[in-house]
């Protein structure tokens, strides 16, 4: 007992020791200016970071929009340099797409085989972020599902696009393929209930590519 | 194609005509579009049908005052080269001027500055125009194909499209050809074998033996023709021999296990050639040539009812009553 009252009368005197009230502000200062650093960066910093590069992509898009190719191009690399791929992997798979549509307009104007090349490099990039997929549970049961399924879906169907595009260059069959391939993973996540107007476009595009495979496989028949 | 047609239904799920005019018009339109592939391989009529009937009511939906003058005059398009597959069907002079009206309808619809549309549009109604003449007005309606086979080449130059250029000259050369057999004068007629000449050399510039045998080889029988209708006015010796010279190119080159027709039609030429060269020497020798081309002919496309059979026919039994008598 004369133990105890003599440790609880030490302890007293130790958290009245102005070395111990001093060392001790310091580290919980310390603890905290950490803390608040990491909140800042974690939420404050990152989300207007977010806003700077949401808002360098809406005028890299408005650029694309009013045809200024180039100039969206020039706008997409210049975000790329503000941020990393891993703070932001949607946004980094966004612009990767913005620079294959912009390769890609280029090219139908152009007629650029190399340009179509290009683009199609660019949607791969995208494609690695947005085939990224996630577990969750459904039902009681645990499933695979895309991370982003819509920029996934968008991706796929400009991916088919520049593979049609490049069956009217060089290996039709081949690249007619890949473009029927790519339309069917959009129509993965696009269905008539849900998302009916990428629904149809994406029908719409699919029958085209079937329709113009058949007429080269008919072709090579005759 | 079946699954195409599926897609496009499915896409029209979406694009009902009152909401989505344009796209259910142009999804329409890929449905027809479909059925005219469809039909190169089977229930060629019902399919051909089908499609000319998706394009008029594709037609009917788009509200050409705004901007859809474009989507118009491609649907005009493809409902011309429907009526021209029909034609090969059944009613064909019908078909062939609904043809005619509805590639000129896309002519007017399409922009301006659709410089290679307008040329390929051109080069389509001529091939219309040239095959009205065979029922009717034959002189006016090859006029009309050669002017526009002519505009259509002021766009499809050698340069910028040497595809479609050699095309078009052998639709010009074929058209003049044909032109010169409605001519009176003699002059005429030279002036526009020589015009069809030049039109299958320039072709021959782009269609070569070893990039395009098989187009090479068809422009070479033009040549032969050509040369055998301006042996009846005038060189008839060398023109003669010139026929022969394209003729034994063709002959040589290929066989009529891998092409049948052209090769046929080389051997059709032979045939009249050496019946006109009977006229001038070795009447007995040629003759017999002749006969024997003609006989190849008959054999090779007895199983083929093609013009190119019964004009060997015709040649044949005509050579047998001369002879006879």
């Amino acid at each position: 007992m004369t133990f105890q009252i003599s440790s609880f009368t030490n302890a007293k005197n130790i958290l009245n020791d102005p070395w111990f009230i001093s060392i001790t502000s310091y580290f919980i200062g310390f603890i905290i200016s950490k803390l608040y650093k990491y909140i800042k960066h974690s939420f404050w910093d990152k989300k207007i970071q977010k806003n700077k590069i949401e808002n360098s992509i809406k005028e890299a898009n408005n650029l694309y929009e009013s045809d200024n190719y180039e100039l969206s191009l020039e706008k997409y690399d210049k975000t790329l340099e503000i941020f990393n791929k891993k703070d932001f992997p949607e946004l980094y798979g966004i612009i990767q797409r913005g620079i294959g549509n912009c390769y890609l307009s280029l090219a139908q104007i152009n007629k650029n085989e190399q340009l179509l090349k290009l683009a199609i490099t660019y949607f791969n990039y995208a494609l690695i972020v947005f085939d990224e997929k996630k577990q969750i549970l459904d039902k009681g049961l645990f499933s695979c599902k895309y991370k982003y399924p819509l920029q996934f879906a968008i991706t796929k169907t400009n991916f088919a696009v520049a593979y049609a595009g490049l069956s009217n260059i060089r290996n039709k069959k081949e690249n007619l393929e890949k473009a029927i391939s790519a339309c069917k993973d959009s129509l993965k996540i696009y269905n008539l209930n849900e998302i009916p107007e990428k629904y149809a476009l994406a029908m719409n595009n699919l029958g085209t590519y079937y329709s113009r495979l058949t007429e080269i496989i008919d072709r090579e028949k005759t | 194609m079946t699954k195409a047609i599926s897609c496009f239904e499915e896409a029209l799920k979406f694009y009902d005509e009152i909401n989505y005019p344009y796209n259910h018009s142009s999804t329409l339109m890929n449905i027809a579009t479909s059925h005219i592939i469809l039909s190169k391989v089977s229930n060629k009529l019902e399919n051909i049908l089908i499609a000319i009937d998706k394009y008029k009511r594709a037609l009917k939906i788009i509200d050409i005052e705004k901007d859809k003058s474009k989507l118009y005059a491609s649907g005009q398009d493809g409902l011309a080269n429907a009526y021209v597959e029909l034609a090969n069907l059944q009613d064909t002079e019908e078909n062939i001027r609904k043809a005619i009206s509805a590639h000129d309808e896309a002519l007017k619809f399409t922009p301006d500055h659709e410089l290679e549309e307008i040329a390929r549009i051109k080069d389509n109604m001529g091939l219309a125009y040239q095959s009205l003449a065979k029922f009717k007005d034959g002189k006016e309606n090859l006029r009309e194909a050669t002017k526009l086979y002519i505009e259509s080449l002021k766009i499809r130059t050698i340069i910028d499209y040497p595809l479609d250029y050699a095309h078009t000259q052998i639709h010009l050369g074929t058209a003049l050809g044909e032109l010169a057999n409605f001519e009176d004068s003699e002059n005429a007629k030279e002036n526009l074998l020589n015009k069809s000449i030049e039109c299958f050399n320039e072709a021959h510039k782009i269609y070569s033996q070893q990039k395009y045998p098989d187009k090479y080889l068809s422009i070479n029988n033009h040549l032969a023709t050509s040369h055998i209708n301006l042996s009846n006015i005038s060189d008839k010796k060398k023109n003669i021999e010139e026929s022969i010279k394209f003729s034994n190119i063709v002959t040589s080159s290929t066989n009529p296990m891998d092409n049948l027709f052209i090769y046929s039609k080389a051997a059709l030429n032979l045939g009249i050639a050496y019946a006109n060269l009977a006229q001038i020497e070795d009447k007995e020798g040629n003759y017999r040539k002749a006969e024997l081309y003609f006989e190849e002919v008959i054999k090779l496309l007895e199983n083929e009812n093609t013009n190119d059979y019964n004009l060997a026919k015709h040649y044949l039994e005509k050579l047998q009553s001369m002879k006879a008598s």
